[in-house]
Order: C-alpha cells, then sequence, then structure tokens
C-alpha cells in the first residue's frame, strides 16, 4: 500500500519535480494546481489520501488552510504539510498542531521529505494502493 | 568515464533548484547548482567542473541576471550551451535572447520538456565525446 499524497502548488515546474521526488521516494502523488481543483478532487476525486501538501498562498479565492480544512474534514486521520513563504517561524509554530505542519519557505528538499516521511508515519495510511499516479496535470485521469 | 560535463543551473528558489537537479540528475543530465549570479561566476571561476551547458533563469535576485551570466558562459566555455528561462519578455532583451545560439523558453516550463531539451542540447556533443573514447580505445 502506497501513501497517497494531495500535492497542490500553483507553481507548475516545482508541482511537477515535487511529484517526480515523491514518486521516487515510494509515494503516489495526485498534483493539483490551484484550490478549486483540489476541493473538486477531495469532494469527488477517485482518490483516497493521506497527506495534503499544499502552498498557503494560490490563485483565486481558495487559499491552502481553507483546503486543508475540506482535507481534514474529509480525512480526519489524513495529515496536512502547508507551505508558506509569507508567515514568520512564530506564526507556523502557533499553526502547527496535532496532524497540520507548517513548513516556512525557503524550504530544502531534504526537510521537505523528512517533513513528508513524518507526516504519513502519524497518518493512518487509507489508500488502497490502487490509485494510479498521473504525475502529467494534463492527464484525463484528472479532468 | 568520470569526465562527462556538467549543466551549470542557476535558480534562487532552493527547493526548486535541489529538486530539479536531482530530477535532471535521475535522468543522466548531472548538474551543479548556483543560487545567483554571483554564485554561478564564482563556480565558473573555479573551475572545478567541465560545463557543457548552462541553464539559467533569466530573472535573478542582485545585480547580476540570466543574460550576465551567459555572457560569462560563454566567454569561459565557448563550445557551451545556453539555455535561459525566463516568465517575462520585453522588447528591450531581444537582442540578449537572440546572441550566439541561446535558447529561451517560456516559464512555466514542464518538466518533461525541460529535460527533452536538454537531451537534445547536450547529447550530440556527448556523443560525439563518446565516440572518440571508443575509437580512441579499440
Amino acid at each position: 500500500m502506497k501513501p497517497t499524497i494531495l500535492l497542490v502548488d500553483d507553481e507548475a515546474m516545482l508541482r511537477e519535480v515535487m511529484g517526480d521526488v515523491l514518486f521516487k521516494e515510494g509515494f503516489v502523488c495526485i498534483p493539483c494546481a490551484n484550490g478549486a481543483d483540489a476541493m473538486r478532487m477531495i469532494d469527488g476525486g477517485p482518490y483516497k489520501f493521506d497527506l495534503l501538501l499544499s502552498d498557503v498562498k494560490m490563485p483565486g479565492t481558495v487559499d491552502g488552510f481553507e483546503i486543508a480544512k475540506r482535507f481534514q474534514a474529509k480525512y480526519p486521520e489524513g495529515t496536512v504539510i502547508l507551505i508558506s513563504g509569507y508567515i514568520d517561524e512564530k506564526a507556523a509554530v502557533s499553526l502547527s498542531k496535532d496532524r497540520v505542519r507548517v513548513l516556512l519557505k525557503p524550504l530544502r528538499a531534504q526537510e521537505l521529505l523528512d517533513a513528508v516521511r513524518e507526516a504519513l508515519a502519524l497518518a493512518s495510511v487509507t489508500s488502497d494502493g490502487d490509485n494510479v499516479i498521473p504525475l502529467d496535470p494534463d492527464s484525463p485521469r484528472l479532468q | 568515464l568520470g569526465t562527462k560535463p556538467f549543466i551549470l543551473y542557476v535558480e534562487d528558489e532552493p527547493l526548486l533548484r535541489e529538486l530539479v537537479a536531482e530530477v535532471l540528475a535521475d535522468n543522466d543530465l548531472p548538474c551543479v547548482s548556483a543560487e545567483n549570479g554571483p554564485d554561478a561566476i564564482r563556480i565558473m571561476e573555479d573551475g572545478a567542473y567541465e560545463f557543457c551547458l548552462l541553464l539559467c533563469d533569466v530573472k535573478l535576485p542582485g545585480t547580476i541576471d540570466g543574460f550576465a551570466v551567459a555572457d560569462h558562459f560563454e566567454q569561459r566555455y565557448p563550445d557551451g550551451e545556453v539555455v535561459l528561462i525566463t516568465a517575462h519578455i520585453a522588447p528591450e532583451d531581444m537582442p540578449q535572447m537572440t546572441k550566439r545560439r541561446r535558447q529561451i523558453y517560456p516559464k512555466p516550463i514542464r518538466m518533461k520538456s525541460l529535460v527533452e531539451i536538454l537531451n537534445d542540447t547536450v547529447r550530440p556533443g556527448r556523443d560525439q565525446r563518446s565516440d572518440a573514447s571508443a575509437v580512441g580505445s579499440t
């Protein structure tokens, strides 16, 4: 059973390389480019998720915090990692609780991978292992 | 044979820089990363690596932008290739973009496309070098 991550970032290249590297680490990674897509994926997508990994600042009206709320409502046993370049360390610590962790930019790749591994160790992995890996955001499976 | 030339990759966003470097390495495109213009120039001046290609964002923090890094690279590695990525193409930048045989691509660029571009650019020179060493070794 491979842990499944919902990855939300509006920066296309970053989203893609994060997906590639997480896949190489043995995780199934489903990418979304914005909050609205992420909400749709949580509500009605074909996947079960163990971890939400999302940028906080997102184009449009839905930010990372709102995605996290929806994710936690649907997956109470799941974990959340939010990445932000706009809050300070104190705020990040105060926002990090239970199954939510806030990481600050600039972020090192190793720091991210360590946080993902820790978060997934905490999550009760609910994915069924049948998830397919459409790393290509244009994949028809994501339409 | 341990002499494979590297790509010099310049990107100021650390997460993107590290992850792209990892993906490039996985695709047999080893690179040395720099976080800004002065860092890139220092690496070139150190001379510890042989570079066949510069991959660089045009917009970099500080006073040295991607064009200036490319100028330096082309001076130091006249046979090297330059691939620049940019989100903003200003008309006044056109002379810099068409200089020598620079390739310019708009942001965002798909990682798959970037790997293909780099492979297409790097492989011919690399194949020539392998052919030469194969001839020499027989």
